[in-house]
C-alpha cells in the first residue's frame, strides 16, 4: 500500500482540481508537505493551496529588497560602462559611430559613505580613425545607502502588476532524479515573472518584467521599455528595451548588468541611436575599505 | 453460489487502486501537457544558474559591441586604466562652466546672456555662480552673483552614480545636498509680481509668466545660512537688504481673455531689510509642507515695518483610474505696513482659477486648491489621434480674503462665511516636450460659484 504514495502525491500535486499546475513535479514553497508525511490507501489528505498571491510575493520581495544591503558593511566593486553612439543603421559597420568605454572603482561602508573614482576612459570616433584614451582624476562621494528599492517598487501606486508566470527551475541532480528520489528536489526553485505597466497612460513611466525566485523573495532579473511615452520626447523616440540582469556576489544580490537601446528623434546631425552595456566587476563585499578613502571628506 | 464479498472487496480494492493509478497518471500526464502559462510552452532549462544565464544572453543581442567597436577594444576586452589614485583624489580641484541662457516675460521681451559658475571642492565646498543677461524688451541689464559655502555633503556637481540600486533615485539630489551652507548673494531681476509668497505661488507665478501682468524691478543683497536637519528636512534663515519698485505692466499681455485686469493693485515702490526664515519638509517634488515667517523693518532698519507669515501643504494621492490627486492649502498673513505686493491676495492661474489675478486682497488669505487628473486617454484607442495625448483634468478652488489692512496688533481673526469664493471646472492638459521646467500646458474652463453675471472663465497656464 505504501507504495500508492508516491501515486497519491503525484494525482494531489498535479491535480488541477486540487491545486494548480506544476510544470515539474517537485515541491515547492506554495504547496508544502512534511518531510515526516504517511498515509494510508484511504485516508483523507487536507490540503489547502498555499501559493502565494501577487500581493504576498509584492510585499515579501519589497521587504527583502529593503534588507537587501542588511549584512554589508563595505563594499568594492568597478564599473565597466560602454557605449555606442550609432548615426544610421547599426547593421551597417560602416555607419558613424562613437565607442566609449569608461571604467570606474567605487567603494561603499556602512551606512551611508560612498567614494567613486573614475579610473580612466577611450574613446574611438569612427568619422576621425583614432582613439583617444584618457585618464581620470575626477572622484566623487556621496551620502547613500544600500538599500533603496527598484523604481517601479518606490512609485507602487504608479503601475499595476500580475502574475505573467509561474516556473519551476530544478538543480542539474535534482533534474536527473526527480520522481525517483525525492531528496533531490529541495534544490527546486520556484520563480515568478511578474509584470508592471504604468496606470496611466500619461506617465513617461516604462512597461516590464521581474523574475523573483520565491526562495528568498529576490529579484534575479528584470527588463522594461518605454514605448508611448518617453521622457524627454523632444529628442528621444523610445527606450526599446533596458535588461538588467542580477547575481549573487558574497550572498548579496547586485545588479550585474544594465544594458539597453535609445532611439533618438532625426535631427540634424544627431546621432539615432545610443546603445549601453553597464557590467559590474571585481564585486568584494565585505573584505574591509580603507578609513582613507573617506577620511579627507571627515565622513 | 460461491460467496463473493471477501474476494470482491479485494477486487474492488484492487480496481480501486488501478482506478486511482490511472487517475494519478491522467492527471500527471494532463499536468506534463497542459497549455497554461509559459512555463509549459518552453522547456525549462537545468538549474538557476543556466535559467539566468540564458536570460543574461539576450543583453548580447542588444549591443552591436562586438560588430561595432574596432579591433584595439575587442582585443583588450577587460581594459583597466590606472588613473585615479586616493591622493590625488583628496587634492582640491577646481571646475567651471559657462552656459549660455535664454528667456522670455511680457515686460522683459527676450532675454539673453551667460551663467558661469566656479566651483572648488574639498572641505569646505566653495561655489561661484554669476549671471547676466539683457533684457531686449526692457532695455536694461540684469544679472545675479551668488557664493556659497558647503559643509558635509558633496558638491552639486558631483553626483554618484546610482547603480546598485538598479536605475536613479530622485531623491538622491536632496541627500546630496550640504549639511550646512553659507551663501552671499546679490540680484537684479525683473520679478514677477507675488514672487515673495510662499513657494508654490511663487514657482507657479513664475513658470506661468505669460498670464502675469506685473512685475518689480528688484534689487536684492541676501546673507543666509541653510541647514539640513534630516535627509528631508531643512531650515533657512536669510538677513536681506532689497528695493522694488513697478515696472509698467503690460496693458493687453498674451493670453489675455478677460477684461478685468485692471482691478489688479499696484505694487508699491519699497525699500527694506529683513529677517526671512523657512523651514522646508519635502519629501519628492509631490509632498511639502513649508512655513516662511519674514519680518521687515525696526531696528532692522529699512522704510517700512512689516511681517508676514506664510503656511503651505501640498500633496499628492493616487486612485484607480486617476494619474494624482494633487492637494494644495496655503495660509498667508501680514501684519504691519506691508507694501502691497506682499499682503495676500487671490485670484488668479494659483488659486481660485476662476477670478482675476489679485482679485481679492487683504489682511489674510487661505485657499484649498484641488486638482484631479485622468490616467485615461480618451484618445487612445483613435489611432490617428493617439499622438494628441489630451489629458483630462478637474479641479476644485476654495479660498477666502479676510481683513481690509494689514494686521496692526495680534488677534483671531477668522473669514466671514461672505469672504469665502468657490469654483471648478474642466480642463485639458498636455505635456510640453522641451526642456526646461515647464512640462505642461493647461487649458480651463473655471466656473464661479457667486451670483456674478459672466462666471465662466477660460484660464491658460504652463505648469512645472
Amino acid at each position: 500500500m505504501r507504495t500508492l504514495i508516491p501515486v497519491l502525491l503525484i494525482c494531489l500535486r498535479s491535480s488541477p482540481l486540487l491545486a494548480n499546475p506544476s510544470p515539474s513535479f517537485v515541491q515547492e514553497d506554495s504547496l508544502p508537505l512534511p518531510t515526516n508525511f504517511r498515509a494510508e490507501y484511504g485516508d483523507a489528505i487536507h490540503i489547502r493551496d498555499l501559493r502565494p498571491k501577487l500581493k504576498d510575493v509584492l510585499a515579501k520581495c519589497i521587504h527583502a529588497e529593503r534588507e537587501r544591503f542588511s549584512g554589508v558593511q563595505d563594499l568594492a566593486y568597478r564599473d565597466r560602462v560602454r557605449a555606442l553612439v550609432i548615426w544610421g543603421d547599426p547593421a551597417d559597420t560602416s555607419s558613424r559611430r562613437v565607442v566609449n568605454e569608461t571604467v570606474t572603482q567605487n567603494y561603499f561602508r556602512a551606512p551611508d559613505q560612498a567614494w567613486s573614482e573614475p579610473l580612466g576612459s577611450r574613446e574611438y570616433d569612427a568619422a576621425k580613425r583614432e582613439t583617444k584614451v584618457e585618464l581620470d582624476f575626477d572622484t566623487g562621494s556621496s551620502a547613500r545607502r544600500l538599500s533603496d528599492l527598484p523604481f517601479f517598487f518606490e512609485d507602487l501606486d504608479r503601475y499595476d502588476f500580475r502574475i505573467d508566470d509561474r516556473r519551476v527551475v530544478m538543480s542539474p541532480a535534482a533534474h536527473d532524479s526527480v520522481g525517483a528520489n525525492s531528496g533531490g528536489m529541495q534544490d527546486a526553485r520556484v520563480l515568478y515573472q511578474i509584470a508592471f505597466t504604468p496606470r496611466s497612460d500619461f506617465d513617461a513611466t516604462p512597461e516590464g518584467w521581474f523574475l523573483v525566485d520565491t526562495s528568498e523573495y529576490r529579484i534575479l532579473h528584470f527588463e522594461m521599455r518605454w514605448t508611448d511615452n518617453v521622457p524627454f520626447p523632444a529628442f528621444l523616440k523610445g527606450i526599446d528595451r533596458v535588461v538588467v540582469t542580477r547575481s549573487k556576489h558574497g550572498g548579496v544580490w547586485l545588479d550585474d548588468r544594465i544594458a539597453g537601446v535609445i532611439r533618438l528623434r532625426s535631427l540634424p546631425r544627431f546621432p539615432s541611436r545610443v546603445e549601453f552595456d553597464l557590467r559590474t566587476e571585481r564585486v568584494r563585499v565585505n573584505e574591509g575599505v580603507a578609513d582613507s578613502l573617506f577620511r579627507a571628506r571627515g565622513r | 453460489m460461491r460467496m463473493m464479498p471477501p474476494t470482491a472487496a479485494v477486487l474492488a480494492k484492487r480496481l480501486g487502486v488501478r482506478v486511482v493509478f490511472v487517475i494519478g497518471l491522467g492527471f500527471a500526464l494532463s499536468a506534463a501537457i497542459s497549455t497554461q502559462g509559459r512555463a509549459e510552452e518552453a522547456p525549462t532549462p537545468a538549474g538557476l544558474e543556466a535559467y539566468l544565464d540564458s536570460l543574461a544572453a539576450t543583453a548580447d543581442t542588444l549591443v552591436h559591441w562586438e560588430t561595432l567597436a574596432p579591433a584595439e577594444f575587442l582585443a583588450d576586452s577587460a581594459w583597466t586604466p590606472a588613473g585615479s589614485d586616493s591622493a590625488r583624489a583628496h587634492a582640491r580641484r577646481f571646475d567651471y562652466a559657462v552656459l549660455p541662457s535664454a528667456g522670455f516675460s511680457k515686460v522683459e521681451g527676450s532675454r539673453s546672456g551667460l551663467d558661469a559658475s566656479l566651483e572648488v571642492t574639498g572641505r569646505p565646498e566653495i561655489r561661484l555662480d554669476l549671471g547676466a543677461s539683457r533684457a531686449f524688451g526692457w532695455k536694461q541689464w540684469e544679472g545675479d552673483a551668488g557664493l556659497s559655502v558647503g559643509w558635509g555633503g558633496p558638491p552639486a556637481t558631483r553626483r554618484v552614480r546610482e547603480r546598485i540600486s538598479g536605475g536613479p533615485d530622485p531623491r538622491q539630489a536632496e541627500r546630496d545636498e550640504p549639511a550646512v551652507a553659507f551663501s552671499l548673494a546679490w540680484e537684479r531681476r525683473a520679478a514677477v509680481f507675488g514672487a515673495n509668497r510662499p513657494f508654490a505661488n511663487s514657482i507657479l507665478a513664475g513658470l506661468a509668466s505669460l498670464d502675469r501682468q506685473e512685475y518689480l524691478d528688484r534689487r536684492a543683497v541676501t546673507l543666509g545660512l541653510s541647514a539640513k536637519l534630516t535627509t528631508i528636512t531643512r531650515a533657512e534663515l536669510a538677513y536681506e537688504v532689497r528695493s522694488e519698485r513697478p515696472l509698467r505692466a503690460r496693458e493687453h499681455g498674451l493670453f489675455e481673455w478677460s477684461d478685468e485686469w485692471e482691478r489688479n493693485a499696484q505694487a508699491d515702490r519699497v525699500r527694506t531689510r529683513g529677517l526671512v526664515a523657512r523651514w522646508l519638509w519635502r519629501k519628492g517634488v509631490e509632498d511639502a509642507i513649508v512655513v516662511r515667517v519674514a519680518t521687515h523693518g525696526g531696528m532692522l532698519g529699512g522704510e517700512r515695518d512689516h511681517s508676514t507669515l506664510g503656511f503651505e501643504t501640498r500633496a499628492r494621492y493616487h486612485a484607480p483610474g486617476l494619474q494624482s490627486i494633487d492637494l494644495v492649502s496655503a495660509l498667508a498673513v501680514a501684519g504691519g505696513d506691508a507694501p502691497a505686493q506682499e499682503r495676500p491676495d487671490l485670484g488668479g492661474v494659483s488659486n481660485l482659477r476662476a477670478y482675476p489675478t489679485r482679485a481679492f486682497v487683504g489682511a489674510s488669505s487661505y485657499f484649498v486648491r484641488l486638482d484631479i487628473a485622468s490616467a485615461e486617454d480618451p484618445l487612445r484607442d483613435v489611432s490617428f489621434l493617439r499622438w494628441v495625448k489630451l489629458q483630462p483634468l478637474a479641479f476644485a478652488d476654495g479660498g477666502a480674503v479676510w481683513g481690509e489692512r494689514p494686521w496692526r496688533e495680534f488677534r483671531t481673526e477668522f473669514p466671514e462665511s461672505s469672504d469665502w469664493k468657490f469654483d471648478a471646472g474642466v480642463g485639458l492638459r498636455r505635456e510640453v516636450p522641451l526642456l526646461g521646467p515647464i512640462l505642461f500646458a493647461r487649458v480651463d474652463a473655471a466656473w464661479r460659484f457667486d451670483r456674478s453675471r459672466d462666471r465662466l472663465t477660460w484660464v491658460f497656464s504652463l505648469e512645472p
